[in-house]
């Protein structure tokens, strides 16, 4: 009996000692902040530090459009990409530099500089702008689309 | 457990909405439009649903919850590509996010759930279930929050973004052009539950909160682009059924019916640098705002049926729990049911040998 009663109360302890480590284990692991969870919080960061630090362009959507031409006229394809959007500077720089390379950023800036940017633009809704340039023996008009950055208040080229 | 829980996931929500609240906004604006869509939503669900007629405060606390479900880091999950049942880079979509408890609770990876704390407990949990349960059992207000987070997320099925897997830098106007375009309408200046009424057009019907996310996100993805989208090759719709001049821009439209047309963008020239040639292309974007207007007209419309029916799916949902209890037995802990259990069935045993011997 008293061999009954010693297992009886081993065994009891046993089970709650088992239960409580288990209750201990589960507790550490119901962590809100899961990997994937930290992982969106990290990609919304970085995306608004992108906006945040990207400082060029111009004031007005004029300055900016004079300072992309100007940059091309410097030789310089590596700035001039950066007054496009962000998420639009990698492709920009590409094709800028094939330009370069096939010696057409002259031809390209002469387009550019057909724009009369002090009557060809058209302010849309808040933050949006565009020049509309009409093209000879077409219907349709070239158009060169700015958003404003909100963080930086400088006019960025979305489409050109 | 629940409070360490607690602590931890409100000091980590009170640090993203610091740094992400002022610039984040995503699909429809939290502030103007999502309200000025729920409040059309309850206007239209009372004119034909009057045993069930919401007041003026509970519609205030609906759109509160439709305003809300933009907080940081709700809106990474607010994505739902019907085509390729996808949410934006692997997180749930927003038809997942609306109806998991456990996602919502912030736990995402737990098997402790509901083992030792009570399944609708979390603060941050304003999932579908939990609005029924919350409404039928617990805390009508609580419950009528949630409802508005669950319209948000079906209202952000008619953002053709939210629907194309297109996710803008969503800062302030420089996310999509029909979202920050269509921020101008508030519940003061956008009126539709009247016109629809003298329509005589209701509320969508359907059985599940699924139906509902599939069907109008459907809709967006079909009949609509988004900026980046516009004849995208991952999309085979929609299809342009010709072209248009209005006044001197040429738009791309497709038929809806004999007398309706969504203007589905305006055609343009880009120039290639290195080519040195003019290229065809499209926006969604021109200085009428014909195209962002027309993409107004049918999708708000979309999303007001579609919110005053899952209301009234809401409210079959309510009966349906206090008739069955289901959720109520659901929220119970893992040990309240074992206890439960073991002195249901001792109090069972107790009642039989009591009948037995007493009245046997």
């Amino acid at each position: 009996m008293k061999f009954l009663n010693s297992f009886f109360w081993k065994s009891t302890l046993g089970f709650i000692l088992i239960l409580a480590i288990s209750l201990f284990l589960l507790w550490l692991s119901a962590d809100p902040q899961s990997e994937e969870f930290l992982k969106q919080e990290q990609l919304a960061k970085d995306t608004e530090e992108l906006y945040k630090n990207d400082i060029y362009g111009g004031e007005t959507p004029e300055q900016t459009l004079q300072m992309f031409i100007d940059a091309l006229k410097a030789g310089d394809t590596d700035l001039a990409s950066k007054y496009f959007m962000v998420d639009k500077q990698k492709e920009w720089r590409n094709k800028l530099i094939e330009s370069k390379e096939k010696n057409n950023i002259d031809g390209f800036v002469s387009v550019l500089e057909s724009v009369d940017i002090k009557k060809e633009g058209k302010k849309l809704f808040d933050g949006n702008y565009q020049f509309i340039h009409p093209l000879q023996n077409e219907k349709l008009p070239w158009i060169i689309d700015l958003v404003l950055n909100p963080l930086t208040n400088k006019w960025k080229i979305e489409s050109l | 457990m629940e409070n360490r829980k607690f602590v931890k996931f409100l000091i980590l929500n009170l640090f993203m909405a610091m740094i992400s609240l002022p610039f984040f906004c995503l699909a429809y604006d939290d502030k103007t439009t999502h309200p000025a869509l729920t409040d059309e939503a309850v206007d239209l669900f009372n004119y034909y649903y009057q045993d069930y007629k919401l007041t003026d405060q509970e519609k205030e606390i609906i759109k509160k919850g439709s305003r809300d479900e933009d907080n940081a880091p709700r809106w990474v999950n607010h994505f739902y590509d019907p085509v390729y049942n996808q949410g934006w880079l692997g997180n749930l979509t927003s038809k997942q996010w609306a109806q998991s408890v456990p996602a919502q609770s912030g736990v995402y990876q737990t098997t402790s759930s509901g083992l030792s704390f009570n399944y609708f407990d979390s603060v941050s949990d304003y999932s579908w279930e939990r609005a029924v349960f919350e409404y039928a059992d617990r805390d009508k207000t609580r419950g009528l929050l949630a409802l508005g987070h669950v319209l948000h997320l079906i209202q952000d099925m008619a953002v053709p973004d939210n629907t194309r897997n297109d996710v803008h830098p969503p800062i302030l106007n420089m996310g999509s052009p029909y979202e920050g375009w269509a921020s101008r309408f508030t519940d003061e200046n956008f009126q539709l539950a009247e016109q629809l009424i003298i329509n005589k057009e209701k509320q969508i019907i359907f059985n599940s909160l699924d139906e509902y996310f599939d069907s109008l996100a459907k809709y967006s993805n079909n009949n609509f682009f988004s900026k980046d989208t516009i004849f995208d090759e991952d999309y085979k719709l929609p299809i342009s059924d010709g072209e248009k001049q209005i006044s001197n821009i040429f738009f791309i439209y497709k038929k809806i019916s004999d007398q309706e047309e969504i203007l589905l963008a305006r055609k343009y020239k880009i120039y290639n640098p290195v080519s040195l040639k003019y290229l065809n292309s499209y926006t969604v974007k021109d200085e009428y705002d014909a195209v962002v207007t027309s993409y107004w007209g049918f999708l708000s419309k979309q999303a007001v049926l579609n919110s005053a029916g899952v209301i009234k799916l809401f409210f079959e949902e309510v009966e349906k729990e206090r008739q069955t209890l289901a959720l109520k037995q659901k929220d119970s802990t893992f040990f309240e049911k074992l206890f439960g259990s073991i002195f249901g069935s001792i109090s069972r045993s107790l009642k039989n040998i009591f009948d037995l011997t007493f009245q046997g």
